[in-house]
């Protein structure tokens, strides 16, 4: 099945399998960036947005973004930079496999929650696991980048 | 699992005649289930152009389309405030945030699921479901149907309910199964009490309710007896997550939790 995908601000055509899923369509045209994790909806590493929404794209067959908007970290690479940076400041940072798909969830949760306190932030990336870190240093790294003094 | 043909059904029509051609035809909610299923596909049906993404506001009812994610539910206004936002609680520890967007709630009751946190509080609200063909029907008339319903799950309905609610998920992590769940509505002097993932699925805890709803004064002995009522006749059991004891303890403590709650 063709399908277009919005992908980056630029329009891509995809020739699909009605299985596929969209990571896969992503990592087999070079969009490594999204990673591959648990494959079962829970770890959050894939995620890209979706419209402007996170979501796994592990889970989210290719043809159900047909005629949408996909961004991966790539596509912001301005906001990635600040995140990026918030991360080293704080060093939030250990492996780095879960960064693209936390980043892109946090870039999300930016312009969805208005000044989020602790405990919203936490919820809301709740679904980003990180096997490194112990989260309280990423935490930081988010508020700073939110604009917080810390 | 395989899937052969994908169908972006077009109308409601379209979609259940494509449903019922072939017994391997089956309709995708959020998807995020697919990988766990055995059965191969012949025709995946796709409702998501069908506008059934809507919350709307009726006179006596807030009405939900199947296709509404479960983080657009929990993050409605009318869902928000409703009943002591014991909806908002059973939705918005469901995994993350990106699963949340893609689980739909039509998706979610269909199923079934011994595990929902959402079935658990709607039950207690007195939901309805509309199907294209069957018409309405109450959420728990749908649980307790045996066998597949070869129908389509357009919107449901929740009663604009201004009471009380109490919602409380056990599990080890939000990223888990409930391995309990508790949800009470308490409205007009009425209780309605639900006891979820036990592990099987949500079921009224019709005689504690009555001894509740029938007492001249809901005192401390009215609520043990209640909670003992509860534990007696609902049936608990074993999984990975929790023993059958261990569920009917926490199963006691906050069904108290949430009677006393309520009524503050």
């Amino acid at each position: 099945m063709k399908i277009k995908i919005t992908l980056n601000q630029s329009i891509k055509e995809f020739d699909v399998q009605p299985d596929e899923f969209l990571l896969d369509t992503l990592r087999n045209h070079h969009v490594t960036s999204v990673k591959k994790g648990c494959d079962q909806s829970t770890c959050g590493v894939c995620t890209v947005l979706l419209d402007g929404k996170p979501v796994l794209s592990c889970s989210l067959l290719s043809v159900r973004a047909d005629g949408h908007e996909v961004v991966t970290v790539d596509g912001i690479q301005d906001e990635i930079e600040k995140i990026s940076d918030s991360f080293g400041h704080e060093g939030a940072d250990q492996c780095g496999y879960c960064n693209t798909g936390l980043a892109l969830t946090i870039y999300a949760m930016k312009r969805e929650l208005k000044s989020p306190s602790d405990l919203d932030i936490k919820k809301y990336v709740v679904g980003n696991l990180c096997r490194c870190s112990g989260y309280e240093a990423q935490l930081k790294a988010i508020k700073r980048y939110l604009g917080e003094k810390l | 699992m395989e899937i052969k043909t994908y169908h972006q059904a077009t109308t409601l029509l379209d979609a259940y005649e494509t449903l019922n051609k072939d017994p391997k035809n089956v309709i995708i909610g959020g998807g995020l289930w697919l990988k766990h299923a055995n059965q191969n596909v012949n025709t995946l049906i796709d409702l998501s152009q069908l506008g059934l993404n809507q919350i709307t506001e009726e006179k006596d009812d807030i009405v939900v389309g199947a296709m509404v994610t479960i983080r657009d539910f929990e993050t409605n206004p009318l869902i928000h405030q409703l009943a002591s936002g014991m909806l908002y609680l059973g939705t918005n520890q469901i995994m993350g945030t990106g699963f949340r967007n893609m689980a739909t709630i039509g998706g979610s009751i269909f199923g079934k699921y011994p595990f929902s946190d959402l079935i658990t509080p709607l039950l207690a609200l007195d939901t309805r479901l509309v199907f294209f063909m069957s018409g309405e029907m109450s959420l728990l008339e749908y649980i307790e149907k045996k066998g597949k319903l070869n129908d389509i799950l357009v919107y449901i309905k929740i009663k604009k309910h201004a009471g009380k609610g109490y919602f409380k998920k056990v599990s080890n992590t939000q990223l888990a199964f409930s391995m309990l769940n508790v949800a009470i509505h308490y409205q007009h002097q009425q209780f309605k009490i639900v006891v979820g993932s036990r592990p099987g699925v949500a079921e009224l805890a019709i005689e504690a309710m009555n001894h509740l709803n029938q007492a001249k004064s809901v005192t401390k002995d009215v609520i043990h007896e209640a909670v003992e009522l509860m534990a007696k006749t609902t049936q608990f059991g074993d999984n990975e997550d929790a023993t059958e004891g261990y569920r009917r303890e926490l199963a006691k403590v906050y069904m108290k939790r949430g009677i006393e709650e309520v009524l503050v």
